[in-house]
């Protein structure tokens, strides 16, 4: 379940509302309104002043009548992620898999809508915050990559997408032996960028469920393009960084786009992320096909689709894979 | 062998015809210049201006446009596909990427009645896709400065 995922809107003052579950309320030491929805699908009303904080009873009870989810005010949302990545996130008492999946949900609301109708501004200032965030986390030494695996959603939604695209960048950059922190920090932004492009492309052509026109693939195809573009003269993102973006599609074997280049042409940081991208895309859920297990679909990384990875990467993701048996069973 | 018709700018020609040129015409494009000059390409409704086959060879100043893209300064023998008011496109040897910006000569005098006396010296690459070894299709938009690269 999502810490923080959908909006509403405080009837009486019209402030829009963030839902966040009950449970990161208690972690994260609310000090703000509260609502609460007394029957799911009616508006939020004001359950808890400021003055007076929650206690872990007060949540208790709210857990006891059925409610997994309250509200705070908009404004309050960058300060309550603040508080759970300070308070959970940062915790070294808790498992790094368990802090992932903290730091994932809490930014999932903010990431969609400045993704789908941010300024590119705010979404590359947030890229490289939750880059080093997640850096920090997935390449630990004492994180289990099973546990990890096991908490990775696999659904069709912009943000899931990124930021697994970007786990997985990660996984498989500190397998290959990168340890340098900024590199990894750098690969993990790239990768929370790696689709920008989409943005310019309508929602009904990418969650179309079915094929797609010459007209629509040729659309669709020029993401990688688009977003290389948009981000190319900012001047905060590297080289490296915007080849991820920009050759995230193209094959070792020549076949990809949007260029068609082939072996050393495609840079090793493109070349990490078309892996961990086709990966996400073979285990999540689409529009027009059922998701293939994780066991599954690095069968088809390492079999059908080989000739367009770089072989020595795949080896080392299917090592990866080896070493949480659950998958590969 | 690759043939051209050169009586549009001797000079140029002279000039084009002694800078370096790495370009692996593949198999897929034997008949490049074959091609007449000013045929209207085929019609493509997204395109704003009309574009017109001009099989030719060009001159093509590589430039630095990205800090960390290293490119030494130099010019290059291109072949030209076809052109518009807005843009061209060509063959060069060597990938380029996109929002990088060059310096471009070619015959212009058979163009006049397209181009009208507007400058059209200076390119911004928009796509870029390899044909073959050391043969990549270049799609360029014509602007009319180099961008400020102090900023």
């Amino acid at each position: 379940m999502s810490e923080c995922c959908t909006y509403s809107q405080d009837i009486n003052t019209g402030q829009s509302l963030v839902a966040i579950s009950v449970d990161s309320a208690c972690a994260a030491s609310l000090q703000c309104d509260i609502y609460i929805q007394r029957e799911p699908n009616e508006e939020p009303i004001l359950y808890r002043r400021k003055s007076h904080p929650l206690e872990k009873a007060d949540l208790d009870r709210l857990i006891k009548r059925g409610i997994e989810t309250i509200f705070i005010s908009k404004s309050h949302e960058a300060t309550y992620r603040d508080r759970m990545y300070e308070e959970v996130c940062c915790d070294e008492t808790i498992a790094p898999a368990e802090r992932f999946r903290v730091l994932r949900d809490i930014n999932e609301a903010f990431f969609e809508k400045a993704f789908r109708g941010g300024k590119l501004d705010e979404v590359v200032g947030f890229s490289e915050v939750l880059g080093s965030q997640l850096t920090e986390i997935i390449s630990r030494n004492d994180l289990v990559v099973e546990d990890l695996l096991s908490l990775m959603e696999f659904d069709n939604g912009t943000y899931t997408h990124c930021i697994n695209v970007s786990t997985y960048c990660l996984l498989l950059a500190t397998h290959l032996g990168i340890s340098k922190v900024e590199e990894l920090e750098s690969i993990a932004a790239g990768a929370l960028l790696h689709d920008i492009g989409k943005r310019q492309v309508q929602l009904s052509v990418l969650n179309k469920p079915g094929p797609l026109t010459d007209e629509q693939r040729e659309h669709v195809q020029r993401h990688p393009l688009i977003g290389f573009e948009e981000l190319s003269l900012r001047g905060d993102m590297n080289w490296r960084q915007l080849m991820i973006v920009y050759q995230h599609h193209e094959r070792m074997d020549g076949l990809g786009y949007p260029t068609g280049i082939s072996g050393d042409e495609i840079h090793p940081w493109a070349r990490i992320c078309s892996i961990a991208d086709v990966f996400h895309a073979l285990t999540s859920i689409r529009p027009y096909r059922f998701p293939l297990s994780v066991s599954a679909a690095s069968v088809v990384i390492g079999g059908e689709m080989k000739t367009a990875f770089d072989s020595e990467m795949v080896k080392c993701w299917n090592t990866i894979m080896k070493t949480t048996p659950c998958f590969m069973a | 062998m690759l043939e051209y018709d050169n009586e549009d700018d001797p000079m140029l020609y002279g000039i084009v015809n002694h800078l370096r040129c790495d370009i692996m015409i593949p198999p897929c494009l034997s008949n490049f210049f074959d091609k007449k000059k000013s045929g209207v390409v085929m019609a493509d409704d997204r395109r704003r201006y009309k574009r017109w086959n001009f099989r030719n060879l060009g001159a093509l100043e590589i430039r630095q446009s990205f800090t960390d893209l290293e490119r030494h300064t130099c010019w290059c023998r291109i072949y030209i596909k076809d052109i518009s008011i807005g843009g061209v496109s060509f063959l060069h040897s060597e990938q380029l990427f996109p929002m990088e910006q060059m310096r471009i000569l070619f015959p212009k005098k058979s163009l006049e009645p397209i181009f009208k006396g507007r400058d059209r010296n200076i390119i911004e690459v928009k796509r870029c896709r390899k044909r073959g070894q050391r043969c990549y299709e270049i799609g360029a938009q014509f602007v009319e400065e180099f961008r400020d690269q102090s900023g």
